[in-house]
Parts: structure tokens; sequence; C-alpha cells
């Protein structure tokens, strides 16, 4: 493949950051038996509801993939299993805070995760996920959390003055 | 139980090329293992395609996708840090397939997570994006997977699936 872009900058920039306070981070453990039924319940899930913030999940060799759902309390509160005869799978939901940011080129281009972990590392942020997907960046982390995170990570990336502005 | 028979519609899939994947396995609560990985990546100039951590419950292994090109010197690299190189295991090729836009929608990930698994696509991971919902699947499976998708979902007519045409290529970065 052909490569036609080459990128370089002084300091990493971003479009900004954006923060989200005390959501639930909901973790679902799903045997791959039970997938049909947990995509069923979530196919079920009423329409006036918000939906997600951040999804992820990751399967195991052993068959066991675990979701992690990051909602707003009003919009999504657990899985709701259509009937008594079907179990809701084991869930447990922690309170987290969340950054998002993304920036030019975000996912082709190397370092940026790097260059996230040591921005962190100053306050020793206790990180509950990350997920680089596309060109966003999400970190979640214990509620509390997000406003020294976000601090620290202004102070590191560039966020140009149009994109402040 | 009633399942939605309306389909969702969406702008677009999208394909990857190839892809490595590195699942590293973590202790409870931390990620240094995969603050050393990515420390790595970054000097010897690799790019993360793709990653996802969780330090919620038991630990699970970070899952990181690399270009296969990279692989040998990621390789080469991490032979050079035993104790970092154990708790490394690299996979068979994937790919990655993203739908746009996902809009936040509980139903769209149901309706996805039930086409692809009810034809027998194994899904490794997923992760959405700020508009995107990407799912990781085999290599070999990622053109049956799109085509389940445009099954699924209601399309843009004429719409193909994105594939790259191009990369970009970063010269430096500074600290």
């Amino acid at each position: 493949m052909e490569t036609i872009a080459v990128y370089w900058e002084s300091k990493i920039r971003t479009y900004g950051f954006n923060l989200f306070e005390d959501v639930g981070l909901h973790r679902i453990d799903v045997q791959a038996e039970d997938l049909m039924s947990w995509a069923g319940m979530l196919q079920a899930t009423a329409e006036d509801e918000a939906g997600f913030r951040l999804v992820w999940c990751q399967r195991e060799p052993q068959g066991l993939i675990t979701f992690f759902l990051v909602c707003n309390d009003a919009a999504w509160s657990g899985p709701s299993p259509p009937d008594t005869q079907t179990p809701a799978p084991p869930t447990t939901r922690t309170p987290a805070d969340v950054i998002c940011f993304q920036g030019p080129h975000f996912g082709d281009r190397y370092g940026i995760m790097d260059f996230t972990y040591q921005a962190l590392a100053e306050a020793e942020v206790p990180l509950l996920g990350v997920v680089c997907s596309v060109a966003s960046i999400y970190l979640v982390m214990p509620a509390g959390w997000g406003g020294k995170a976000q601090s620290l990570l202004k102070a590191a990336f560039e966020i140009p003055k149009s994109v402040r502005e | 139980m009633d399942l939605i028979q309306d389909k969702i519609a969406i702008n677009g899939l999208k394909l990857s090329e190839a892809l490595i994947p590195m699942w590293v396995r973590l202790p409870r609560g931390s990620h240094a293992p995969v603050s050393r990985i990515c420390r790595i990546l970054s000097e010897i100039q690799v790019n993360l395609a793709y990653m996802t951590t969780s330090g919620v419950g038991s630990p699970q292994p970070a899952v990181c996708c690399i270009d296969p090109e990279d692989h040998p010197k990621v390789e080469a690299r991490l032979a050079q840090d035993a104790e970092l190189r154990a708790l490394v295991t690299f996979g068979d090729p994937v790919g990655l397939l993203s739908l746009f836009p996902h809009r936040a929608n509980l139903k769209l990930l149901g309706v996805a997570l039930a086409a692809l698994n009810e034809s027998g696509v194994t899904i490794h991971g997923l992760a959405s994006s700020i508009a995107a919902l990407t799912f990781i699947v085999d290599f070999d499976d990622l053109e049956k997977a799109a085509t389940i998708l445009q099954h699924s979902m209601l399309l843009p007519q004429e719409h193909q699936p994105m594939r790259p045409e191009f990369k970009v290529r970063q010269e430096g970065i500074s600290r």
C-alpha cells in the first residue's frame, strides 16, 4: 500500500478533551453460548433509553466474553431479561469518570498512547479501562479522578487555539 | 423474545487491512505491562491500530493490533525483555470491521452481535469510538462479516464498504 501522507508535529495535538463524570461502568460476563440471549436483551432496549457513552468487549480463549458498557445511570441500569426463565448475565457496576479525545490521524500514528500514559504517570492515575479505536482514545478511571487526569492531559497535549475558541 | 424486525439505518462500513493481534496479560489492577509495551512500540515507531484494556474485576489481557509488517521488529524488541515477552501472546491475522455511525444505540449493538454470531463469525473484541463501532474478527471472515452487516443494516443505495487506500507515516514526535 502506498504511503502518501507524512506527519510530523512538535507536540501532539488534539481537538480537546471531553470529560464525563460519575457515569456507570458496567462489566457484563457473557458465556459464548449465551451471546444470542445477551444480544436479544440489547435489542429489546426501550426506544427512549439514551444508550452508551462507550462500549468494548474482549473474548477469552475459554469462551467467556466480557462486555464493558459505560452509560449514564438514567440511560441504562443493567441487563433486563425478557422473562423469569432467562437469567441476567453477571454484572457489576463501578462509578467512573471517562475522558474522550481525538486528534489528527490518531489511529494511524505511533506514540500517542505512550504519550498519554506518560502524561498520567505523574499523578499515578488509576485506569479502569483504555480504548483506542479508529481516531478516538477513551480513558476510564474511578469516579473523582477525571478532573485531575484532564488537567494533566491538557498540560501535555497541544489544543490548537482555533479549537479552544 | 421478540427481536427488532426493522433494520437500523447506518451510513457505512469500513474494513481494515490484516492486523496481528497481541494479548498482553495484566496483573490485577495494573496497567504497567501495557504501558511498557506502548513505550516500546513508540521507541520502535510502531502504531497501534486498536487497543483495549480493562481493570475491573478479574484480570483480562489487553488487546492490541499492529501492522503485520511491524510484527518482526516487535518480536525482536520484545526478545530483549524476557519478563515482558512472557506476558505477550501473538495471534493469527484479524481484521477490523467498523460500522458508522453507532449513535450510541444499544439496539444497533445487539443487532450486529446477533447477526455476526448467528452466522458463525467469531467476535474477538469490539470497541466504540466517537462515531464508529468496530469489531475484531478473523481476517479470513472479514468480507463475510461485512456482507452480514450489509444485510442486517439499512445502508445507502449503492453503498460499498470502504477499504484502506493509503497509510500515514509519522516522522517523529517530541516530548
